[in-house]
């Protein structure tokens, strides 16, 4: 008599489906979030960075553009304090928590769509949902962790677009994400670029990119792009998104902060009152004209100083928020330093050009997150003030998530199965 | 022409470029630091054991081999003892890499995958600069790689049996250098009983049988004559040093650690010439002292085992590099070869996994993979059991294992490229 060697039906559905794969992801996921935050315990985090939001927060609701921060994590901000000052940041966190949680349904969608085998799949999205760093991040109160659940979102839909998927839906959201991302984050403005070489990459293709749709789209997040950056020439004289890149170019031009007057931001924490320090920029100070008069007379000078933060940024933990690592089991396994991301970064592109030399293919889903990759590594290390590099490259994380196990599976790269020949005697 | 690309694609040429090129990134090396020879107070003391050995004592510190080689060097030149040591760590460490080489082809591995575990080997800052330090990491290295190819070729090679002789032979060897290497006994045992098991020639079973008795009986007559000095059956003190120092660190004991410094000369060479060593040091414990160590540890046992067990958590952030930054291609060489112990110890529970699966799977031989995940976790256990700080140091004698367990992981797996999406649409 056979015996029927099927799985059981809750067995299949967990383990062969991709619904059963993302509940398993997901629950495991909320699982380490819990007992991670029992253990290391549940607390808001700050820095210097969250003061400039609470205070472009207001300016906002006065009606004013803030000269240093785009409006939607100040806004986000501004709603949760005035409803519960210090305790409204839990809101805050909450919210992040979600995106993160949501991101990962769409962090899987993502790589079942270009990765065949689907243990690769599940390992990509592991790595990214069960990185405890990367759950500590969200309960920090800055831009970065939000960010990161929005670039998610992103590859998303710029996958779904070159891999032939994109639906209308798609075609006409992935813009407006962008253009949310840019708000959000100014940061964001080098993944248009890849977006725009991602629909050409489709039309040349000859996939569904529903061109009318998608170009109403594009038209209508340029125009609220250059609307805003109209209205911030208006008020600051120049046409830009915000002034953060002068004020990090000071910082690494000058090695000073006499421009920061600092300044602290009074937040009520139940009886007591929290003093939340920010940096306040006195944007009339001689020695920001002169750091700016300094770069655009030697930008080769500029450029080469860069390379010197490159080298610093070797010893940085990613994707932690600052050096050294918080003292535990797990966070040494979690991260790897900023050099051995670099290594496999130049090992994958060499990879995949020898590929494209010999089998003239370009697998356009690895070289757009090599791209993102790069761009973020490139745009970190011009624009940042150089101390801050696990954090401003945090974008590049979930690239990396789908990027090694894409490359495995792409790769075909299994375990050898080797013939064992029985000898009859 | 033909011949020329033959000779030029031969395993041999191949070889001899990565040992050359060894040899020279070590002379870079050197000349960052002015030639120099690097020595510490450890080094004062293994010229005062050769003074122990020579006079018909054993040192209660020190394995007869490393002080016997600086008397040596004495012997041949007093004033350049350190530079004849530093020549002759690095003569055995390039020999080493040949000998890698041997032991990764002995498993079958695909030439490319043999090149580049060497060449990473050869051209490791972090190994070949302990040769210019009078320690014994660097000869320790060396007989960890000849150790790897004896053991490998007593699995897979011809002559099973005279290998097994040379394995336990350098065994000997290479616990008379360093008592460390008391925690490869498990993992050479199982080599040996293996080579026993599948040596069906009555012959060759007798010759390991005998070897394996005659080194046991070495050993235990080494310890036995320790003990008839020292009241202890030990091959050295040195853990009972490093404890006490630990105990101390902690503040379980607060005792003088009975180290005294000594200015050793040495015994004139043969053109009259001799050393001078200024800060040579010898443990010289006083009873009292011993006993109220021995007692502290047997009172703070569990507070010892919890402290172990948080530098064994601190040790997780610490890594092999240590080379300077003088000269940039050495920086950046040096550079890619970190990685911080907390990957290499996920990395050997990954191979251990991996060899598990080859096993019940596949039913693949991996005496081998076992000899040398056995060899690193002794050695990591013995280095923070055994130690009270400078783990890294004592942890370099894995280093071999780990390039020769890089090397079998990557015959694990098979690869090749897949159709790309556009491919697949096409023919779809």
């Amino acid at each position: 008599m056979k015996h029927d060697r099927k799985p059981h039906n809750l067995l299949r559905i967990l383990f062969y489906t991709d619904f059963g794969n993302r509940f398993i992801l997901i629950s495991f996921a909320v699982l380490i979030a819990w007992l991670w935050f029992s253990f290391a315990g549940f607390t808001v985090k700050w820095d210097d960075d969250t003061g400039t939001y609470l205070k472009a927060g207001d300016m906002i609701f006065c009606g004013h553009i803030d000269r240093l921060r785009t409006p939607i994590y100040p806004i986000l901000c501004h709603i949760a304090v005035s409803a519960l000052q210090f305790k409204g940041f839990y809101i805050l966190v909450f919210v992040q928590l979600t995106a993160f949680f949501v991101s990962l349904f769409y962090f899987h969608k993502t790589a079942s769509t270009f990765i065949r085998n689907r243990i690769w799949a599940f390992v990509a999205t592991a790595l990214y949902a069960w990185n405890i760093p990367t759950m500590e991040q969200t309960t920090i109160i800055h831009t970065e962790s939000l960010s990161t659940s929005l670039t998610v979102w992103f590859i998303y839909l710029t996958t779904s677009v070159i891999t032939g998927h994109g639906s209308r839906k798609i075609c006409i959201t992935a813009p407006i994400v962008l253009t949310l991302m840019i708000l959000l984050r100014p940061f964001n403005m080098y993944f248009v670029p890849i977006m725009i070489l991602a629909f050409i990459y489709a039309k040349y293709h000859k996939l569904p990119i529903w061109q009318k749709q998608t170009f109403y789209s594009f038209f209508f997040c340029i125009l609220c792009l250059f609307s805003y950056c109209s209205l911030f020439k208006a008020s600051y004289g120049s046409f830009s998104l915000s002034s953060v890149s002068e004020i990090n170019r000071a910082y690494s031009i000058l090695n000073n902060s006499a421009f920061d007057k600092g300044a602290i931001y009074p937040l009520a924490d139940g009886d007591s009152i929290r003093h939340l320090r920010y940096w306040d920029i006195d944007y009339s100070h001689l020695s920001l004209q002169t750091a700016d008069s300094i770069y655009h007379k030697n930008i080769l000078k500029y450029a080469t100083s860069r390379v010197t933060q490159f080298d610093i940024s070797n010893d940085y933990y990613f994707p932690v928020q600052n050096n050294p690592l918080v003292y535990t089991y797990v966070l040494p396994i979690q991260c790897l330093k900023l050099r051995q991301i670099y290594l496999i970064l130049l090992i994958i592109f060499i990879c995949r050009f020898i590929t494209f030399l010999h089998r003239k293919t370009m697998f356009a889903p690895t070289t757009m997150l090599l791209l993102m990759c790069f761009t973020t590594i490139f745009t970190t290390l011009w624009a940042s003030a150089g101390f801050a590099f696990g954090r401003l490259m945090l974008p590049m994380f979930p690239c990396l998530c789908l990027l090694i196990p894409g490359v495995f599976d792409q790769y075909n790269i299994k375990l050898k199965k080797y013939h064992i020949i029985q000898v009859k005697r | 022409m033909a011949k020329i690309k033959s000779i030029l694609s031969s395993n041999l040429f191949l070889l001899t470029i990565i040992t050359i090129a060894s040899l020279v990134l070590y002379l870079l090396y050197s000349s960052t630091i002015g030639f120099a020879t690097l020595y510490y107070d450890d080094t004062g003391s293994y010229f005062i054991a050769a003074d122990e050995f020579m006079h018909g004592n054993i040192d209660s510190l020190r394995t007869p081999i490393y002080p016997l080689l600086c008397r040596f060097a004495v012997w041949l030149s007093a004033p350049y003892v350190m530079r004849i040591i530093c020549v002759l760590q690095e003569i055995c460490f390039l020999l080493s890499i040949t000998a890698l080489y041997a032991a990764i082809r002995t498993f079958k591995a695909n030439k490319y995958i043999c090149f580049i575990a060497t060449a990473a080997y050869a051209l490791c800052p972090i190994l070949f600069s302990y040769s210019n330090l009078i320690f014994t990491e660097s000869l320790a290295i060396s007989s960890t790689t000849f150790l790897i190819y004896s053991l490998s070729n007593t699995i897979f090679g011809k002559y099973r049996h005279i290998y097994g002789v040379v394995s336990i032979a350098l065994l000997l060897f290479m616990i008379m250098l360093r008592p460390f290497f008391v925690c490869f006994i498990p993992g050479t045992a199982i080599v040996i009983l293996y080579a026993l098991y599948k040596c069906h020639n009555k012959k060759n079973s007798i010759i390991l049988y005998t070897a394996s008795v005659a080194a046991i009986s070495l050993l235990s007559a080494y310890c036995y004559w320790y003990h008839s000095i020292y009241g202890k059956f030990s091959f050295s003190n040195v853990y009972e040093l490093n404890r006490d120092m630990a105990l101390y660190k902690w503040g379980m004991a607060s005792y003088p650690n009975g180290i005294n410094y000594y200015i050793f000369h040495s015994p004139t060479d043969r053109n009259g010439n001799s050393l001078t060593i200024y800060e040579a040091w010898k443990w010289q414990p006083s009873e009292e002292y011993r006993t109220k160590c021995d007692s502290a540890y047997t009172q703070n046992k569990v507070r010892y085992i919890k402290n172990k067990i948080i530098e064994f958590h601190k040790s997780l952030y610490l890594n092999y590099s240590q080379s300077p930054k003088s000269i940039a291609p050495l920086y950046y060489i040096t550079r890619l070869f970190y990685v911080s112990l907390a990957q290499i110890y996920l990395f050997v529970i990954l191979f251990t996994i991996i060899e598990v699966f080859n096993l019940f799977r596949n039913k693949k031989n991996i005496i081998l993979s076992l000899a040398l995940i056995s060899f690193v976790t002794a050695s990591v256990f013995t280095s923070i059991w055994g130690a009270d700080s400078q783990y890294t140091r004592l942890m370099i004698p894995m280093a071999p294992c780990l390039f020769a367990m890089v090397a079998i992981f990557a015959t694990r797996f098979t690869y090749f490229h897949t159709k790309s999406y556009e491919a697949r649409q096409e023919t779809a």
